[in-house]
């Protein structure tokens, strides 16, 4: 413990009332438990080792392949495409309805790349380790337009069901499934619950009704790709551009 | 130093006080038997960090249980009375929650010899029923003044506050949590009812107190360090109470260089700390109690009388 140096604050503290006891003085330290803190608790560590080796053998596990390397970028990738897709098509199959549209926030896909090679629980993890929630919103055309907007003047993220082009950093040309977006049109959208409760700046969405699917966008990450896996396929490159900047 | 060599040297005059109204002679004039002292390990949004942080993130290689455990260890081999408190938020971050659901979190605190926690609102990411699930690997108590659980199958499973004693001595530990609503799916936290935490650590502290005859009040405080609006944090609820002594933090995830010194009602400091999370620090608090025989040290008023950076 010798390396580490402490801040020291003593100070006196008389106490109001009239006890047994009271407190003369309070020393405070603060101990950083460092990476180069040399010992273990070997009983801890023998409790946390089968869980560690188990943990291990879960997230080793192999649920799919990619056969091109995929990468997230904006306005458009082949990374973002795919979870895209996911979102949209895992919503569906949870409510089984027909989703328009699936939205993805830029930086809630926590990696950079799924490279060529397996794909396992793990990768899974990383690329989404927050415990965000699937659900749908049922969108008038307008709100569509103006949750597009936010998305087109932070750069563009990823979007399945839905293509436009950045212009003037709101989002023109919008066609969802090749038709005009319409003001009047109700569109239902499958995002996360994190975004519908207006974070990274959906603060349109936020206080709108939800369908909660109750599984996990990692989960839903997760069964999308085993169906893939399931049909020995590799997950798709799909390298379109559905957001033109 | 020592507590006592301390002692001696500035009953000696051996420090400069400079024009304070320190009673220099009843500190002095006390025996060994006269002083106890308590150590206070604590931890707060450990995040089901079980090893240290992994090569590459921001953190990489801090913290870690095992690491952690071997230094309490240590400072119990080193000192006579030492609690060991937390702060709550001790699920999610890792996949050992996402798998295993907190049992392994509660199973190494178990071990460690934990004294006492609190809920912090990460604790109900499994809703309820995970929590409750999971009690049983947790021997030591949940600490929450001010969730009302009268329609929650978690009231049979939680205390307000539990009296330890150390000693000669009596430490009163209870628990305050942050407003659910808005923070926690509403079907995660169930009937749970939030109630103000400055009225019930002010009821909860007093009673402490004067019922139970503490002669230290520690509250575990999920609110918040501070906040830029004046929504309750730890420093408010310093502010805003009496009795209550020490306020160890959490949620906010805040590293402090050193705790914050607050006034409280009745102009009498509390120790408000927090030590960021996820196990990278572990807080030391180091109380000197001394035996109020005279009964007249309250008259003094307190004094912050050093304040230095040593290397042990």
């Amino acid at each position: 413990m010798k390396k580490y140096s402490y801040i020291f604050v003593v100070l006196l503290l008389l106490s109001a009332c009239s006890k047994a006891y009271l407190i003369y003085d309070v020393e405070t330290n603060q101990l950083p438990i460092h990476a180069d803190y040399p010992n273990k608790d070997e009983e801890i560590e023998s409790i946390i080792s089968p869980y560690r080796d188990d943990l291990a053998s879960t997230m080793d596990k192999v649920i799919a392949r990619v056969e091109i390397d995929l990468f997230k970028d904006k306005p458009s990738s082949s990374l973002g495409n795919l979870l895209a897709d996911a979102t949209l098509a895992m919503a569906s199959e949870y409510t089984r309805s027909s989703i328009d549209i699936g939205i993805i926030n830029y930086g809630g896909i926590r990696v950079p790349s799924l490279t060529k090679g397996p794909v396992t629980i793990g990768n899974v993890y990383e690329l989404m380790p927050f415990d965000n929630y699937l659900v749908v919103l049922s969108l008038t055309g307008k709100q569509v337009q103006s949750m597009l907007d936010a998305i087109a003047a932070s750069g563009g993220w990823p979007v399945a069901g839905v293509t436009f082009t950045i212009k003037d950093n709101t989002a023109d040309d919008v066609q969802i499934n090749g038709k005009r977006l319409h003001n009047e049109s109700t569109y239902r959208i499958a995002i996360s619950d994190y975004l519908a409760n207006g974070g990274d700046n959906m603060n349109m969405l936020k206080g709108l009704p939800q369908e909660n699917t109750n599984v996990l966008l990692r989960d839903a990450f997760k069964a999308y790709f085993e169906d893939f896996s399931n049909n020995d396929q590799a997950l798709p490159y799909i390298n379109e551009m559905r957001i033109i900047k | 130093m020592k507590r006592r060599d301390f002692i001696k040297k500035l009953g000696i005059g051996g420090v400069v006080l400079g024009a304070s109204t320190l009673p220099l002679e009843i500190l002095a004039g006390g025996g060994q038997e006269d002083f106890v002292k308590l150590t206070i390990l604590h931890t707060n949004d450990t995040h089901s960090r079980i090893d240290p942080f992994p090569a590459g993130s921001k953190y990489e290689g801090l913290g870690g249980m095992a690491k952690r455990a071997h230094l309490v260890k240590q400072i119990r081999n080193e000192e006579e009375h030492v609690l060991l408190l937390d702060a709550g938020d001790i699920f999610q971050g890792t996949p050992y929650f996402n798998v295993y659901g907190g049992e392994l979190e509660f199973k190494l605190m178990s071990e460690m010899g934990y004294d006492a926690t609190t809920l912090g609102n990460h604790d109900f990411d499994a809703g309820v029923d995970g929590l409750i699930k999971q009690l049983p690997f947790a021997k030591f108590p949940f600490l929450n003044a001010n969730y009302n659980f009268d329609d929650s199958p978690l009231q049979q499973h939680i205390q307000p506050y539990k009296v330890f004693e150390k000693g000669t001595i009596k430490i009163g530990v209870f628990g305050v949590g942050i407003e659910l609503e808005g923070l926690v799916p509403d079907k995660l936290y169930g009937n749970i009812k939030y109630q103000d935490p400055i009225q019930a650590a002010n009821s909860t502290a007093y009673a402490l107190k004067n019922d139970w005859d503490c002669d230290l009040v520690v509250c575990l405080s999920h609110l918040g360090y501070s906040y830029k609006s004046n929504k309750v944090s730890d420093l408010i609820l310093a502010q805003t109470t009496e009795n209550v002594d020490i306020i160890i933090g959490g949620h906010t995830h805040t590293f402090l260089d050193k705790p914050m010194i607050v006034n409280n009602l009745n102009n009498q400091p509390v120790v408000v700390n927090q030590v960021g999370w996820a196990g990278i620090n572990l807080g030391r608090l180091d109380v000197s109690l001394i035996k109020d025989k005279k009964k007249n040290l309250k008259k003094f008023p307190p004094v912050i009388f050093s304040k230095k950076t040593i290397v042990k």
